[in-house]
């Protein structure tokens, strides 16, 4: 015996977790783009098609839609109050509302940190080593970006979001790669 | 000679250059501060006096976009869209897919006096008559020790109660006429935080259920849904016992 009520009477409640779970995802998706993005271009690995500048502006813009859709995504997890979440548990991790939400709010201080210096006119004012050391918090930005959703997400169990987890996780590992072997061989010529 | 000439006057009237920007300026010198024995040409950040009218006319006329000050603006374009089409698609596609919240869908268990054994994740329960069970148990069959007008010992399955996390499935457990116990057969688990919520709130429930006696329980703040699930569930498994028990 099955019986529910129609879909028209979807609540705003659902729409909010709907949306909290989608915006999610693409955030997730959009910071392991922009990662990329930056990291071939730091490599200077941008082929021959398309310019540097093209690289940077794209990575950039990324970087900046990445933070907007954390933004909408914290917005509309707090508006969907069957989440259990407040104001507080969206800037403050804690192990009250668990650690899962707690990587996603750490992950996204470590964004604003990456994404806000990197403005020009506070890029211009700042020692490029300090700029880079703070660039570089990106990474781990990412990795905990995957461990929220691992954890938190309602969509963990299923097998397309491993499969595209496992995906993000290779596309990601491989321009670090390149980037660290670059790295070693300049130092070596260099030595 | 008229080469001569010509060669004369470009020393006269070179071209101007245009101004250098700072931050690809700054670029240069840290480039070649890198490689000594390297030098810049000193960058020339007005046109001399003399020049042509055209450089005077490239100074006067505002500067339009172009593809080198505005770069990959149709690809930002591009990803804006793609996002913000790809979360209203998935948001439609989790509407689809996802039954209304406010009707939980009760999908049919066995219910009788003779439950089926629990088949799937281990049950977390506490009962206030002692019996304190991690792991799945094989109900008992009791043999019927009918109480004037009570409910007839055994074990009732619920019915499975679904929500947004997953599904809660109880089985409670009568002795002497009392609710003694409540089994979770189902409980959500597909997620770290829906496992952490159900382990923190159904043996409260479960102990609230055997202290009352009913599925009249409060909500837990914070786990709606399961507390929810887990009233249907109960309210169901007592039902079945009070039918198989004759008692309307």
């Amino acid at each position: 015996m099955q019986f529910t009520l129609g879909h028209d009477h979807v609540s705003m409640t659902s729409w909010w977790w709907y949306l909290t779970r989608s915006t999610g995802i693409v955030a997730a998706v959009l910071s392991v783009a922009s990662l990329v993005w930056g990291l071939f271009f730091s490599a200077r690995n941008t082929g021959q098609r398309k310019k540097a500048n093209w690289w940077l502006a794209l990575h950039n813009w990324l970087g900046g839609l990445t933070l907007t859709f954390i933004g909408v995504h914290m917005v509309v997890s707090l508006l969907d109050t069957e989440a259990g979440l407040h104001l507080v548990d969206l800037f403050v991790p804690s192990g009250e509302v668990g650690w899962e939400i707690g990587w996603g709010v750490i992950a996204t201080w470590l964004f604003a940190l990456v994404v806000l210096p990197s403005i020009a006119r506070i890029r211009r004012r700042l020692p490029r080593k300090a700029w880079h050391a703070v660039h570089l918090l990106s990474i781990p930005a990412v990795v905990l970006t995957g461990l929220h959703s691992f954890q938190a997400g309602s969509d963990a169990a299923s097998v397309w979001f491993t499969r595209i987890l496992a995906v993000m996780v290779g596309v990601a590992v491989y321009p670090v790669s390149i980037r660290l072997i670059g790295l070693a061989q300049r130092r070596a010529a260099l030595a | 000679m008229a080469s001569n000439n010509s060669n004369n006057s470009n020393n006269k009237n070179p071209r101007p250059s245009r101004p250098i920007d700072p931050l690809l300026q700054q670029r240069l010198q840290q480039l070649s501060s890198r490689r000594p024995g390297a030098s810049l040409p000193p960058p020339e950040a007005t046109a001399r006096p003399g020049g042509t009218a055209r450089t005077t006319a490239a100074i006067a006329a505002p500067a339009r976009p172009s593809k080198r000050t505005k770069p990959a603006r149709g690809s930002k374009a591009a990803s804006l869209a793609l996002s913000v089409a790809t979360t209203a698609g998935l948001a439609a596609l989790f509407a689809n897919q996802d039954t209304p919240t406010e009707s939980v869908v009760l999908t049919s268990g066995t219910v009788g006096t003779t439950a089926t054994t629990p088949t799937t994740v281990a049950p977390v329960t506490t009962g206030s008559a002692g019996t304190t069970a991690t792991t799945a148990t094989t109900p008992t069959t009791a043999t019927p020790a009918p109480a004037p007008g009570g409910i007839v010992d055994g074990s009732y399955l619920g019915v499975g109660s679904r929500n947004r996390w997953g599904t809660v499935q109880v089985q409670a457990v009568y002795t002497g006429g009392q609710l003694v116990d409540v089994q979770i057969v189902q409980y959500p688990n597909g997620d770290r935080r829906s496992l952490a919520i159900s382990q923190r709130v159904l043996p409260t429930l479960i102990n609230e259920a055997i202290s009352v006696q009913s599925a009249s329980v409060d909500n837990v703040s914070g786990a709606t849904y399961t507390s929810r699930s887990y009233v249907q569930s109960l309210q169901s498994a007592i039902d079945a016992a009070k039918v198989a028990s004759g008692i309307a």
